[in-house]
Formats: structure tokens, sequence, C-alpha cells
């Protein structure tokens, strides 16, 4: 056996070997130090042991020893298209079909839910998107139509198709805008570590807005701490909670799942979401609270 | 763990010693050193060589030999936020006394005639004004940021203005159907990689304008692009679009992006909701010129 042939094998039986220690050392790296309880009650106190989502998202990151850059030849596969599973319209899906969410509201926020539900009742109702505003944050989690999820070493994008909304999320060891230069933001500020397959995100500067057409408002104050898991191929489950002192008396935890498509021969594609192609915008809010299409009137055909 | 880190290492250092000599063994996948030819006058001969922009593609698909996937051991790094640069016209090279450097048919020579002359006057409207898209090509002339996205299977062209987010697909899918195809605002996107340069075909746009002082294109428009990242701080864009209703030859262009300095990570993309500027809706007069819907300058204004 020549030196060149005696290298070769010896070449490739060591390459199995690397490739299987390198395997194992791969797995032990995607172990996550986070465990999160399987019980929802203990999600909902895991919350509450912590004053701020600040509080939260720093307890989880010592948990995680500060999380690890993702490796960027062994990335988590996110790739496909997602849709949202559950009741379209409750922020928490555990709700059902009872009028009011499992949040605990401040008397303040409350009322002005009870307000909004009986004038909705009424059929006085009157939502930013329909003209051509963007949900925000964390309605976002919320909101119907397509996703997609592109996981790059450094920075995560959380795609919905609705309005071309693309939520960033800065992994690679940024802090958020100081304080003297942050104000509020649709989607707000976003960074995060990740815990194995887990990416830990906590998120701050947002606007005012509601949780949904039905759901409670929130503050310029709200922040947010989200777990995102993907716990099977076709699953992505997201545990998220949402502090806001002014709207909630404690965290609200609620637990959202999307659902990849199935898209075999891959005709499905995600385009560009023109919201004002739709004839009916503007939409307009009348001195009563309701919507109005802006110059439009029905004909008698349309009666 | 510590055990297997050695072991590994050991392993690892055993295999490059033993590695084969890189001179004189041909790479895995044979990629030409020069996908398209460095002079301008070349590229435009090339574009002329080609009867359509998909007679083109496949051409360099083959010169490519089919290109090969991205492996995630070996990505181009496109990270960071970019701008364009250069004059604001589709063709940032052409000479400032040109109405434009594309070969027009009589019609829309005209017509471009036509509107700078108007646009000269004062009278001038551009449908972006009104929170439209640009679509595509004028996509690549825009200004404001922009992030280049590289995952293996697809690739995520993204710019700032109205949240512009072009999809290219290089998991080896076709275009949709010819049945199943229609026009959209940044068309169909497939494409290959040879070795780190993209190389894209897009069929399916609406009709629109190169640029504000731009000719109109028409909903035949294909083109082809070239995406190579030329140093640390530059991506540069060869393109060539076939338009046989409104060109009568293949326009090449070639677009520069800058990576945007950011040492404090501070520099984020927020979401732009063009809809809040108070000064949208534009509408387009009888005459042809811009008005703010509803708004009326004051006497302060004024001064």
């Amino acid at each position: 056996m020549s030196n060149n042939i005696r290298c070769r094998s010896s070449y490739a039986l060591l390459s199995r070997i690397a490739v299987a220690a390198l395997g194992t050392l791969a797995a032990a790296a995607s172990f996550a130090a986070i465990e999160l309880p399987t019980e929802k009650a203990a999600l909902i106190a895991l919350g509450e042991q912590h004053k701020t989502a600040w509080d939260l998202y720093k307890a989880l990151e010592a948990q995680a020893n500060g999380g690890q850059r993702l490796n960027p030849a062994r990335l988590p596969d996110w790739t496909g298209v997602y849709s949202r599973s559950g009741v379209l319209f409750n922020w928490d899906q555990d709700q059902g079909r009872n009028r009011m969410p499992t949040a605990k509201l401040t008397p303040e926020y409350e009322q002005k839910l009870v307000t909004k539900l009986d004038n909705i009742e009424k059929g006085i109702e009157f939502d930013n998107l329909s003209n051509c505003a963007p949900p925000g944050h964390p309605r976002w989690m919320t909101e119907p139509f397509l996703r997609d999820f592109v996981v790059t070493p450094d920075q995560t994008y959380l795609i919905n198709e609705m309005v071309n909304d693309i939520r960033r999320i800065y992994t690679d060891g940024r802090d958020h805008i100081p304080e003297l230069d942050r104000y509020p933001l649709w989607n707000g500020d976003s960074i995060g570590f990740w815990d194995g397959g887990k990416l830990v995100i906590h998120t701050n500067s947002l606007r005012s807005g509601q949780y949904q057409r039905t759901q409670p408002e929130y503050s310029e104050q709200v922040e947010t701490v989200e777990i995102w898991e993907k716990t099977d191929d076709r699953t992505l489950i997201a545990h998220v909670w949402v502090y806001d002192p002014p709207s909630l008396v404690q965290p609200w935890y609620s637990k959202h799942t999307y659902l990849k498509l199935t898209n075999e021969d891959k005709s499905l594609r995600i385009h560009y979401w023109d919201c004002g192609e739709n004839q009916n915008n503007t939409v307009i809010q009348t001195d009563t609270g309701s919507s109005q299409f802006r110059d439009f009137t029905f004909t008698d055909q349309d009666n | 763990m510590r055990v297997s880190f050695g072991l590994t290492t050991a392993l690892v250092l055993c295999l490059s010693a033993c590695a084969p000599e890189p001179a004189g063994q041909a790479p895995a996948a044979a990629v030409p050193a020069e996908l398209v030819p460095a002079e301008r006058e070349a590229k435009v001969a090339l574009g002329l060589q080609h009867a359509t922009a998909a007679q083109l593609y496949a051409a360099l698909n083959a010169r490519a030999n089919g290109g090969a996937p991205l492996s995630l051991d070996d990505m181009p790094d496109w990270t960071g936020l970019w701008q364009r640069v250069g004059r604001p016209f589709f063709d940032p090279d052409q000479p400032a006394e040109a109405l434009t450097s594309a070969k027009l048919k009589p019609e829309p020579l005209a017509e471009l005639t036509r509107r700078r002359e108007l646009s000269a006057q004062g009278i001038e409207y551009d449908p972006i004004s009104d929170c439209s898209p640009p679509g595509f090509p004028r996509w690549l002339a825009i200004p404001f940021l922009r992030e280049f996205i590289v995952t293996p299977g697809q690739t995520y062209l993204f710019s700032e203005t109205v949240n512009n987010l072009r999809r290219v697909y290089t998991d080896g899918r076709d275009h949709p159907p010819a049945a199943d195809a229609y026009p959209l605002d940044y068309g169909d996107s497939i494409g290959f990689w040879s070795g780190h340069t993209l190389v894209i075909h897009t069929s399916q746009v609406k009709a629109g304008i190169y640029h504000r002082n731009d000719p109109q294109y028409s909903e035949s428009l294909e083109a082809v692009e070239v995406w190579r990242k030329t140093d640390a701080t530059t991506v540069l864009v060869d393109v060539w679009v076939y338009d046989p209703a409104m060109l009568d030859e293949p326009w090449y262009v070639q677009q520069t992006y800058k990576q945007v300095p950011n040492p404090d990570g501070y520099l984020r993309i927020g979401y732009w909701h063009c809809g809040e500027n108070p000064n949208n809706t534009v509408e387009q007069t009888d005459e042809g010129t811009s008005q703010f819907s509803d708004f009326t300058f004051t006497e302060q204004d004024d001064r």
C-alpha cells in the first residue's frame, strides 16, 4: 500500500469518526438550558415571579448562561410558509367563546374593553388596519394570513404577509437602543438570544394598540418576552409574557401556535401586500366611532 | 465533554495533515471564473446575443453548469445595511445630458419626452407618492436602506421603502405555470448560485416606470440580474431588462449598493408605515400633476 493510498484510507476513516464526534458535540450544544414547565399555571407563575419583562428576560438569559451564538453551519430549520392556528381573534386561545379575555386587566382598561365590546355588538367598530395601518406588536402575533421565519446566525426575521410586516430580532449580542434615543415603534425594538433550539426575545419601545379587534388595548409601556421553539416538523410555538402596568395587574401569559402549510409543489409564494390597492380604502373613523369608506357609495345594485 | 473535544481536535489535526493538497485538484463544483464579462460594452453585447431574458438566464445557467446549491458551511456574507449609490436614474451611468440610455420604441420615447417636459414645468405625478410600491425593476433604483438576506433555498432582497421584500427562490423550483401566472408588483423570481454569485430571472411584473424621470415599462418585461459582493462594502448587480413592447433592444445597467457603517448597531430598520404621513393621500389631477387630498397649505406654510 503506497503512502498516498494509506493516507487516503486513513482520511476516509477519520473523516467518518470526526463527523460522528462533531455530530455528538453539535447535538450536545443543541440542548437547551431553559426548561419551561408544561402546565399553563406554572408558565403564568413564571411571569409573576418577575416584576418586569426585562427581569424575566435577564433571568432566562442567566439560566441559559447567556445563550449561544447559532452555529452558521447548523441553523434551526424554520423554513416554509406558516399560518397561525386557533381562534382568529383571541389573544389567548383559552378564552374560548367567553366574552372577556384571560387577562387580569386594570379597572380602567377593563372598562375600555367592556365599552368596546358593547359598541361592537351594536355594529360600532373601527380598526386601524382597515385603513392600512400595521397591527404592531404584540398584535402581530395574532394576525391571520401567511408567515415565514428566516433564521440567520445574528438576526432572525419574523415575517407576516399582511402589510409586509417584518420583525427583526437581533441575536448578535447588541443591546436595546439607549433610553434617550428610544421612541415608540410599530414593532418595537427586539433583541434576543438562542438557547439550543429556543429563541428568547425581549421587545420594548412599542406603540400603544389593541391585542385584536375584540381584545383589550395596551399602552406604550407594554413590553414582552417570547420564547419560540419548533416542536415538530410543522409546528412553531411561541410562549409570550406581556407586561404592561397601566393595563395589566399581572403579566399576561399565552401560547401561540403557527403551523407549516403543505406546499409540495412550491406554488404557494408570498407576494407584496399593497393594502392601498383595495378600492374600499380609505376607511375613516366616524364621529360615532364606527367605520366609513371614504368617497364610496353603495349603489342600489350593491344593496 | 472535555475528552470528546480533545479527541475531535486530534482528529481534525490529523485530517489536516492527511488532507489532499488543493493544488491541481478540481473543485467539487466547477465555477467559471467570470460568469459575465467585465466590460460594460461586452455586457451590453451579451444581452444582445439573446432574444429573451429567459434565454440569457438559460445561457448563464449552462455556463455555470447548472449552478450549485449554497451550503451552510460556505455562505456569502451579505449581512448589514446597504444603500444604493449613484444618480437617481435606473441607469446611474447614463450621461447627464441624455434623456435615457434605453433604446426605446417611438411611442415610449415620445411619452418620456412629454413627461420630462411636464416635469420641467413642475407637473409631475408618481404613484409612490400615494404609498404604492415602486415594483420591480424600479425596486433596484429607489433610495433608503436595504438588507440582503441569504439562505440556502431562498434569498430575501429587502428595501426599507414601503417594506419591499423580494423573494428569490434558489431551491430549484420553476416559475408558476403560465396558466397560473399573473402580474405582481415584484414579479416572480427564481435563481441559482454560481459560487457566491446569484443569478436571477424575474417575470410576471406589473407595468410601471423605471424611476420618476425614466421610461415606462410594460407587463411583458422580464429581467436577468447577476448579484455579487465585490469587496467588504460593495454589492454590484448587473441587470439586463427585456421588454419587447417598449425596448428595441435589452437595456443593460449596473447598480451599486454600499454597506452603511453601523459600528454600534444602533441603525435599525423599522416598519415603514407610508400612510402615517398626514400629507397622503396624494391624487393625480386632471392636469397630470400631484395634489394632496383634503390638505390645504396655510399662509404660514407658504412663508
